[in-house]
Formats: C-alpha cells, sequence, structure tokens
C-alpha cells in the first residue's frame, strides 16, 4: 500500500518535472501587427495576462494584445477562473452565496451550486450565450483563523475575515512567501458588522456598559441582578476559539479590561445557534454580531457618563458604535483571474449594496445625517460643557454645522497612533471614488477634526486639525482623477467640544478622536 | 455486501412496479377503460401479500382501500354512458374521489376505442355536442379537431386537455387538469421555475393547490407526449407572502426545515412535511407552512418544496431559520441529486440557482445530512 502511494507519488513528481522541461520555449506571443515577439514558457494565463519566463526573465504581457503560438497556449474559450475562498462562516455562509448569485445573474452567467457538505460547496459559473464554463469558486466555511491557515497553506486564494490578521499570521505570511498582509491592496472591506451582546426577549435588561461586559464575560458578575435584572444567574455564551467574532470580544473588549473569559461559557459553532441558544434562555447573555442578531435582542452599550450607543447601520458606518467588524477579503500576491476581479469589484459596487443589505449586514452605501437627527449628540455636548468648552465654544460648534449634513465617512485611528483604522481606510477608498465620480462636484466638503478630552483643550483642537488635514491629504492622494475645480475640501477644527463617548475610557477616546465629514450646499 | 444491495434492490424496484401496477389496475376497474388489465392481471398474483409502501398513482384518496382485494369490486347503480353530462367530466371541479356512477364487470365492457388520442385517425364522428373545452380557449391535444372532428373518450368526452386555476387564500392557485382521454398519465406541471411531476388519476384528472411565486401566475401541465396546456391567474395577496423553494429530480427524500422565531426541533414552530401546517395557518398571520408539490414514486420524479411565510401580516421581529435534511437511505445514498432552490430577491421573479448535492455515502445509512447554509434564513419584520 505504501509503496503503490510512494510509486505513484515519484510518477507525479516526474511528470511534474518533465512536464516543466519540455514546455521550454513552449509560447511564442506576438503583437498584432507583427513588430514585436516573445518566446518562453507560459508561466501561467489569468484569461487576461500571460505570464511567461523569457531569457530576460519573467515577462507579464497583455493577452489582448497579442497572438499566441505553440504548443503550450492555453484556450482562450476553455479558460476557467478557479479560485478557492475560505474563512469566517458569517461571510461565507450567505453573504457570499448571495453575492455571486446575484453578480452571475446581471453579467449573463448560470450558476450552479455544487455542494459537498454545509461547509465545503463550490460555484460553477457558466456562460449563458456560449454555455461554456467561465469560473469555479470554491468555499470552505471555517474561521477567520482557518482561513489565514488556509491561505498560508496556499488551501485559499481569498480569507473572509473578521478580524485584520494577527502578527504571528502577518510573519508566517512572510515566511510563506505571501508578502506583507497588511499593505494596501491586499485586503478589500465589503461590509459592516458589529460585536453585539444579546439577550432574550423576555430578559428585561437593555443595556450594559463596557466595564460591566467585561466583569460578566470574565465571571466576576454572575447574577442578573447586579446589572438591574432579575435575581438570577447570568448564562454565558461565545463563539467557538478561532472565530473572528470570538477573537474580536477578546481583544476589544476583555483584554483592554484584563481579562479572559469565564470556564462556565457556552460555545458555539456559528452566531445564529448562539443567538437562537441565548433567544431561549431568559438568564443566557450571549456575543453575537449585528448580522446575526436573530431571535435575541440587542443590549445597548452604554458609557458611565450616561452617553448611549446602539447598533444601527448608521452607527456602525460611522464607527460611532464602539464595536464594529468590518467584513474583510484578504487577497493573495499573484493577480487574481479577471472574472474573480470583477466580482470583488462587484462587491464594492452599489449594485451589491441591496444584497448586503438583505443578508443582514451594512452595506458600504453613504448616508446623510442632517442635524435635527443628531439632537442626542448636542445634548451631550452641553452635557460634557465645562471649564474648557464655553458657551461661545458651543455657539461656534453649532453655528460652524448649520446648514449642513454629516456624511457617514468617519475617519478613526489605532490607539495612541496617528495610523487610520481598517474600516477608515476603506472609507478613504470610498470618498476618493465618489470624488473621482463627480458625486460632491459642486457641494463643498469639511473635514471636521475631534479630539478626547485628555489634556489642554488647546492642544486638542491642534491635534484635531493635524488628523483632519491628513485624511483630506490621504483622500485627495488616492482620488488622482477627480475634478479639482468643482471639488472643494475644507478643514475645521472643534477639538473636544462634541464627545460621541466618555473619556474615561479606552474605548470612549477612541471614539471621540475623529475626522468627521460634512457636506455643505454651495 | 454489495449483491445484497443488489438483490435488495432489486427486490424494491420489482415490489414498486407490480405496486404501481396493481393500483395502476384498481383504478382502471373503476371505470370502463381498461387500458392495461393484461398487464396487471400478470403482475398482481405474487405480490398481492406485498404491503403497499406508498400512494403513488394518486394524490387523494383512492376510493379503493389499498388491501381489498382487486376483484371485489362493489357493484355501482347502472347509468347509461350516454346520458352522463359532459360537464361532470371537464368541469374543473370534478371530485376525482368520486368513482364514476359507471361500474360494470371487465368482462362486460364494451369494446370502446380506449385512448383515442394515441390513435389517430379513429376520432369518432362529431356527435353534435358543443365542444366546452374548445370554448375555453384551451389547447387541444388533437391537431385536426374542429367543431366537426373532435376526438372523445369513451363516455363520449373530448379527449381536449384543460388546465384551469382559481385563486386561493395564502397565495395559493388551485389547478385542475383534465384530460379524459389520458387516465393514469405522468404529467409534469411548471410555474416560472418551479417543477414538479404528478399523475392524473383513472378519470384523466388532477388536482392540487400550487404556491404562486409570482404573479400574474402563469402554470402549465405537459403530458409525456409534449400535449400541454396552460392557465394565469392573478393573486392579489401575493406581497404578503415569502417563499422559498427546493425541487430535485429522482428521489432523493429531501425537506425543508423551518424553525420560526427560535423554535427548536418538535416545537409547534418547527414546520415540514410531517408537521406542515396549511394556507390557512398563513393567511390568519399565526406563522408559516410547508407544500410538498409532485411525489417521489414515478420513474423520473420531479419534486418540490415550499415553504411559506406571511412576512406582511406578522407581529414578530425575528429570523426563520431554514435547512435542508434528508435521511440517507437505500435510493439515495452515495448519489449525487441534482435540484434548484428559489429564494426570494428584491425584484421580480426570484432566479432559480443550480444545485448539486452530494448525498453522504451508504455507511451513513439511516442518519440524516442536515444542510443550513444553502437555504438563507428569512429575516422577518413585524409589520
Amino acid at each position: 500500500m505504501s509503496i503503490t502511494r510512494a510509486a505513484r507519488t515519484a510518477a507525479a513528481i516526474f511528470l511534474t518535472f518533465f512536464a516543466g522541461t519540455a514546455g521550454a520555449e513552449d509560447v511564442t506571443l506576438t503583437s498584432r501587427d507583427g513588430s514585436i515577439e516573445v518566446t518562453g514558457t507560459l508561466l501561467s494565463f489569468d484569461g487576461e495576462f500571460y505570464r511567461v519566463e523569457t531569457q530576460f526573465g519573467p515577462i507579464t504581457v497583455d493577452g489582448s494584445g497579442v497572438i499566441c503560438d505553440g504548443p503550450g497556449c492555453p484556450s482562450l474559450e476553455a479558460y476557467v477562473a478557479e479560485v478557492q475562498i475560505s474563512g469566517a462562516r458569517s461571510i461565507g455562509a450567505v453573504l457570499m452565496p448571495a453575492l455571486i448569485e446575484t453578480f452571475a445573474a446581471r453579467n449573463g452567467y448560470r450558476t450552479e451550486r455544487k455542494v459537498e457538505d454545509d461547509t465545503h460547496f463550490t460555484y460553477v459559473l457558466t456562460d449563458e450565450q456560449t454555455g461554456a464554463t467561465a469560473a469555479r469558486i470554491g468555499f470552505r466555511i471555517a474561521t477567520t483563523a482557518e482561513g489565514f491557515a488556509d491561505l498560508l497553506a496556499r488551501e485559499a486564494d481569498i480569507v473572509m475575515a473578521l478580524r485584520e490578521p494577527t502578527d504571528a499570521e502577518l510573519a508566517r505570511g512572510e515566511e510563506a512567501g505571501l508578502g506583507d498582509l497588511s499593505a494596501p491592496g491586499r485586503s478589500l472591506v465589503i461590509g459592516l458588522d458589529g460585536l453585539v451582546p444579546v439577550v432574550s426577549p423576555r430578559n428585561p435588561v437593555r443595556e450594559i456598559t463596557v466595564a460591566d461586559l467585561a466583569d460578566v464575560f470574565s465571571g466576576e458578575i454572575t447574577r442578573w441582578d447586579a446589572l438591574g435584572g432579575p435575581a438570577a444567574p447570568i448564562r454565558l455564551h461565545l463563539r467557538n476559539q478561532g472565530s473572528g467574532l470570538a477573537d474580536l470580544f477578546q481583544t476589544t473588549v476583555l483584554s483592554p479590561a484584563l481579562k479572559l473569559p469565564a470556564l462556565t461559557v457556552s460555545q458555539h459553532g456559528s452566531n445564529e445557534v448562539l443567538a437562537d441558544a441565548v433567544a431561549r434562555d431568559p438568564r443566557a447573555i450571549g456575543i453575537s454580531s449585528y448580522s446575526a442578531i436573530g431571535n435575541a435582542v440587542p443590549l445597548t452599550i452604554t458609557g458611565g457618563c450616561g452617553i448611549r450607543s446602539p447598533a444601527t447601520p448608521t452607527t456602525l458606518k460611522t464607527e460611532d458604535y464602539p464595536f464594529t467588524a468590518p467584513l474583510f477579503l484578504y487577497l493573495p500576491p499573484q493577480r487574481l483571474p479577471v472574472l474573480v476581479r470583477e466580482l470583488l469589484g462587484f462587491m464594492r459596487s452599489p449594485g451589491a449594496r441591496a444584497v448586503i443589505r438583505r443578508a443582514g449586514f451594512v452595506d458600504l452605501g453613504t448616508e446623510e445625517m442632517p442635524l435635527a437627527v443628531q439632537g442626542d449628540r448636542f445634548a451631550n455636548a452641553i452635557l460634557s460643557a465645562g471649564e474648557e468648552t464655553t458657551l461661545a465654544d458651543l455657539k461656534a460648534l453649532v453655528r460652524g454645522l448649520e446648514g449642513g449634513v454629516r456624511l457617514t465617512y468617519t475617519f478613526r485611528f489605532r490607539d495612541g497612533t496617528a495610523e487610520l483604522d481598517p474600516q477608515s481606510l476603506s472609507n478613504v477608498s470610498l470618498l476618493a471614488s465618489s470624488l473621482e465620480a463627480g458625486t460632491y462636484d459642486d457641494h463643498p466638503l469639511v473635514f471636521i477634526g475631534f479630539s478626547d478630552g485628555n489634556g489642554g483643550a488647546e492642544g486638542n483642537l491642534r491635534l484635531a486639525r493635524e488628523r483632519a488635514e491628513a485624511v483630506r491629504s490621504a483622500v485627495l492622494e488616492e482620488a488622482p482623477f477627480a475634478d479639482r475645480t468643482r471639488i472643494s475640501l475644507r478643514i475645521r477644527a472643534f477639538g473636544e467640544a462634541l464627545p460621541m463617548a466618555c473619556d474615561d475610557t479606552d474605548w470612549g477616546g477612541r471614539i471621540n478622536r475623529r475626522v468627521e465629514v460634512w457636506s455643505f450646499q454651495r | 455486501m454489495d449483491r445484497t444491495k443488489l438483490l435488495t434492490a432489486g427486490v424494491t424496484i420489482f415490489a414498486a412496479t407490480a405496486t404501481v401496477s396493481l393500483m395502476i389496475w384498481r383504478e382502471a376497474r373503476n371505470t370502463p377503460d381498461v387500458p392495461r388489465v393484461p398487464v396487471a392481471v400478470a403482475a398482481v398474483q405474487p405480490v398481492a401479500p406485498v404491503p403497499v409502501p406508498d400512494r403513488i398513482a394518486l394524490s387523494e384518496p383512492d376510493p379503493v382501500p389499498a388491501n381489498d382485494a382487486p376483484v371485489s369490486l362493489p357493484p355501482a347503480p347502472a347509468r347509461p354512458v350516454a346520458a352522463l353530462p359532459p360537464e361532470a367530466v371537464s368541469g374543473p371541479d370534478l371530485p376525482e374521489t368520486a368513482p364514476l356512477p359507471v361500474s360494470a364487470p371487465a368482462a362486460a365492457l364494451p369494446e370502446l376505442p380506449v385512448d383515442l388520442a394515441e390513435r389517430p385517425g379513429l376520432a369518432p364522428a362529431d356527435t353534435g355536442l358543443p365542444d366546452r373545452i374548445a370554448l375555453l380557449g384551451v389547447n387541444d391535444l388533437s391537431p385536426d379537431s374542429s367543431e366537426r372532428g373532435v376526438r372523445r373518450n369513451s363516455h363520449g368526452v373530448p379527449c381536449g386537455i384543460t388546465l384551469s386555476s382559481i385563486a386561493k387564500p395564502a397565495a395559493m392557485a388551485k389547478l385542475t387538469v383534465t384530460a379524459p382521454c389520458r387516465p393514469n398519465a405522468s404529467i409534469t406541471i411548471r410555474h416560472g421555475d418551479l417543477v414538479f411531476s404528478q399523475v392524473t388519476n383513472a378519470l384523466g384528472s388532477f388536482k392540487t393547490d400550487v404556491p404562486a411565486l409570482f404573479s400574474p401566475a402563469e402554470f402549465s401541465v405537459e403530458f409525456q407526449d409534449g400535449a400541454r396546456a396552460e392557465t394565469v391567474v392573478n393573486l392579489d395577496d401575493l406581497e404578503t407572502y415569502t417563499r422559498v423553494a427546493l425541487q430535485w429530480q429522482g428521489f432523493a427524500g429531501l425537506h425543508i426545515h423551518a424553525l420560526e422565531f427560535g423554535a427548536d426541533y418538535g416545537e409547534p414552530g418547527h414546520v415540514w412535511s410531517g408537521a406542515p401546517r396549511g394556507p390557512e395557518f398563513a393567511a390568519s398571520g399565526r406563522g408559516g407552512f410547508v407544500a410538498r408539490l409532485g411525489n417521489e414514486g414515478g420513474l423520473a420524479p420531479r419534486t418540490a418544496e415550499v415553504y411559506t411565510f406571511p412576512a406582511g401580516l406578522s407581529e414578530e421581529d425575528g429570523v426563520v431559520r431554514l435547512s435542508i435534511e434528508a435521511e440517507v437511505a437505500p435510493m439515495n445514498c452515495g448519489r449525487e441529486i441534482s435540484g434548484q432552490t428559489i429564494q426570494p430577491e428584491d425584484a421580480g421573479a426570484p432566479p432559480a440557482v443550480a444545485l448539486s448535492l452530494a448525498m453522504p455515502s451508504c455507511d451513513a445509512m439511516g442518519e440524516y445530512l442536515v444542510l443550513k447554509n444553502v437555504l438563507r434564513d428569512l429575516r422577518i419584520a413585524a409589520r
């Protein structure tokens, strides 16, 4: 048995080697006017570009401009885009299939879903007109961590992730020759989700502070009476280890409080199962996601100072909700087949927004918030006003914002740095595309810097202005084709005058340090 | 091992064939048309003690109890064939459970041309009766049908095929197929992408209620020889209901399971074809129901299940979890099942997505295949 296998392996290695040598000088690419000729071994063809190993090294040639001749030439018609996608269940189970089906229907492909089992399936896209297979998109539904592991093992091309790769994953990616996964262009945000504490509809408790949440899940608070609820013990529910949501909860809620989850936590394999288990038990509390509140009810996050943050599409888009979770796709270093690149482009386009919303997630579309719907924020501003923020400051603030609408593009920074967080980086490119599309021609935009209340008001104001300027230059840099004569991007700063959260916590300070974008009529 | 399986499969197929024949024969005994008596008689003897496993030929109860001896037909009041009003046969509300009031011992049957449709050129002379079916504007089977040359069955009923539809509560369409010259015939019913197969009863008729996926809802019925009829019905309450369909070819034993608003298996909110509820339940806004269309008994069956939830009437916010489940059985293990899912989309008729499903191997016999990710859960917002 093992001898046979070894022999077969040897034969396979021999064949591969043989194919490699026999294929030397197997293609000749000639430009259509016959003036340029490239001869070499075909390394790859992605349906659009030839990559050829020549005597001068590897050369990439646009397939539309050349004629391929030789035994190694791929059949243009028979080319099938193949890609393997692996990772987070919450992205792969519902959202990706829905996006692929919609993309296929709108681009003239018939779809077949080949189901191996509940976590392995393949979408086969067939050209409606020619009947030729155009793409095979394989899925493995697991966890964010397993998705990255599959990418490192070269068993996946694209990772579905609810978090950024850890330092260890980044390092292993470099070792495995995958390059820098954190580099721009290596990831896409296709939608938004958020980490949301949930309880049963029969539980009267409807809000919780972040500090209490950490104490509850670390086992220090064990009874609902301590949270203003009934005299009953608390039962804890979390996602399984390795899931992006569990990791996110650890890094954003437990770790800052230097805590670990209690041993009494029940772990679940999917957000849906978790939410239903919580919904059925009035004593339960669980950490689910905005997209999978299901039959449970969400708890509003409150700050110690009385500021409330419910998870809504708007607060997730603006990151005013403290625990947003962008839906990431991490991409391989090599160029993906054309059809797959078109699919990824569709996922970030306006055409995908309805699909994303229907799947329960928050889309990337921009919303406008007039002053009238921001009453809470101004009430907070008045309550927090004191020695440093005077009535005159507040009046200046209101006058400055009058007549404008806040757009959901908001820019926040990684803790303790001037670096934009991933969702904000995604916002930079979304806003840049809108500028290039002329969406804000003749509508002045104002980048308004705000800060936390730690430190002196004057220093905070200066910091806020610097951040607003940094964001504006980042956006302009990404929008080289925007019509500079018709767009107007101005800067303002109001410092600590309009807090979104209490500064007494890490997350509160992070929420408050931000650059908002407001749109005004000319 | 394999030989045992083969043997079991052989016996099963034989028993099924024999049972079908037996039932066809019983059906035939209820009417003067006895198209397949010789075949059926041959099959009856060895199979008589085998219990009938499934109702194959009919969708509604058979007037003859399945275990009755086929020869002991109750005597029926004799009535001349000519006196039978044609409306009783071709009208849309024919109760197919009632045997025709014409019954005689098989041996005494007159030698009438039985299925004229299959024998072109044997059209009897026009009896002068108005061709009610043709007036309905529905497809007639015979290519040369006219006022003067309409084919008729042994009762003088025109052979034309009709398909009629009536809107019923919960956006259901009541379909009635009448094909007097095509008793016990396989039919395929289509509604957009939704397809299922059935068999007409001994009188050539078939009735069922189908959940509509769009409105105006077009339906067609097609016989194996290509003869077909169509109908359209408006369903004004369609928007109130959200529908998800799963359909497949061959024996797969698939079921949609819905867990409404956090219900667990076996609880009242667990809806599937074993606890299907009905359109009335949905129309009252209390919850969804499952309709199973077609049956898996024929030779090349096409079966569909449609789950309906009255989203527009819901007073609750929440989610209905949907899964596809099947018991791994000798008929489906190790096979690839091909089917389609039809799930709600934002605009227009929902598109069907082809599905191919690898059933677990036969080692997993008796276990359940559970697919939670193929059908999307329904998110319901209180109205």
